[in-house]
């Protein structure tokens, strides 16, 4: 699936009727050696850390996990119900693949992986999102960290 | 997150989607993006198959170097694990009446699960699985969620309670085999009582006068698939 041809049509309208915005001039930074990237993860599966707060529908904030959390510690506390939440029972590199990106690292495929990586909670409206990426921006510049992986559930 | 993609790149960082609905990655157009065939809720593909998404994740990642343009690229594989398996058995629940001794009847497996996978995705609604059971057994038959304990709202308590349970039916399930999700999903929605008691559940909600309850039943209880 995420083929819409494969989703039932109640589904494949709900997505295609959704609003999507348009950047007139986007930025675009040039090249840049990934063997030099300090790279975080974003997320949008509204994770949240067990027995913090649940996460509110809506809210464009987001939270901020250490790269060595445990596993288990992660939660989803998505609003959605329309996808599949088995895999990330199973494995959560399939939604927030932290030990993955340090492999990367320990193989010199990129310089490192970020100490943080980040969630928000998707669904939410993208114009209510923009001052938090914005700070989140600051944070990630004040950590050293030049490459965002964003990664939608 | 193509948005957030495009705010990130203005403010000097370099970045990379790895999407999941190409006609929106083709809309909003972020900086670089790697399109996956997966389904909704796994951008890295198969659990379990750490080789399949290191492949995931490389694909997306060289775009930082290689991409000299606003670029977006296909991932050509599709999800081994979207084939069903043959050898998966549903797990047994005989004739579970309530969703407590549904629970009762799946908790070997639960905890099978949790000691083999050393962690648990429950959690969300701060109650134990039994007492979220009775959250949703006294839903059913009085209609309506209770209050909640702390005095929050019963309906996030209750959706919540859900998230938790279907976390825990999802783990029984993956106990004793590497079920597709569909394979998965069809079970509980079609077979498990408590997919069947939230199908029937939103039916009722949505045919009833409570506009709130309406509302929930509406989007927040049963998958598009499932819901007919």
């Amino acid at each position: 699936m995420a083929r819409l041809s494969d989703s039932v049509d109640s589904e494949r309208q709900y997505l295609e009727s959704l609003e999507c915005a348009t950047f007139e001039q986007p930025a675009f930074n040039a090249p840049r050696k990934l063997a030099n990237c300090n790279v975080a993860l974003v997320s949008s599966a509204g994770l949240m850390r067990r027995g913090d707060d649940n996460v509110r529908a809506g809210t464009a904030e987001y939270r901020s996990f250490d790269n060595k959390i445990e596993d288990g510690e992660l939660l989803v506390n998505h609003v959605s119900v329309n996808f599949d939440r088995t895999a990330f029972a199973e494995d959560v590199n399939t939604v927030f693949p932290r030990q993955l990106l340090q492999t990367l690292a320990s193989d010199g495929v990129i310089a490192s992986a970020s100490d943080e990586h980040y969630a928000f909670m998707g669904a939410t409206a993208p114009e209510q999102m923009q001052s938090h990426a914005a700070t989140l921006a600051s944070h990630l510049h004040s950590r050293n960290v030049d490459t965002v992986c964003l990664l939608p559930v | 997150m193509s948005a957030l993609a495009h705010w990130f790149e203005q403010a000097g960082l370099h970045t990379v989607v790895i999407g999941l609905i190409k006609p929106h990655l083709e809309t909003m157009r972020p900086p670089r993006a790697l399109w996956v065939p997966f389904e909704l809720g796994r951008p890295l593909g198969p659990p379990g198959d750490q080789a399949f998404q290191k492949r995931v994740l490389l694909a997306a990642l060289t775009l930082i170097e290689t991409a000299t343009k606003q670029t977006l690229i296909d991932f050509e594989d599709d999800d081994p694990r979207s084939t069903p398996d043959p050898d998966w058995r549903a797990p047994a629940t005989g004739a579970a009446t309530s969703v407590a001794s549904e629970l009762s009847r799946l908790q070997p497996a639960i905890t099978s699960f949790n000691e083999a996978f050393g962690r648990s995705s429950v959690g969300v609604a701060g109650l134990n699985l039994a007492q979220c059971a009775s959250l949703i057994d006294e839903t059913l038959a009085t209609g309506k969620p209770p209050a909640s304990a702390d005095g929050g709202s019963a309906l996030l308590q209750f959706r919540h309670a859900c998230d938790d349970l279907k976390a825990a039916w999802i783990e029984a399930a993956l106990a004793n085999g590497k079920p597709s999700s569909r394979q998965l999903h069809d079970w509980f929605w079609l077979h498990s009582q408590l997919g069947l008691s939230l199908r029937k559940l939103r039916e009722q909600w949505l045919a009833g006068d409570d506009e709130k309850l309406a509302g929930i039943g509406a989007r927040f209880i049963v998958p598009h698939r499932w819901r007919v």
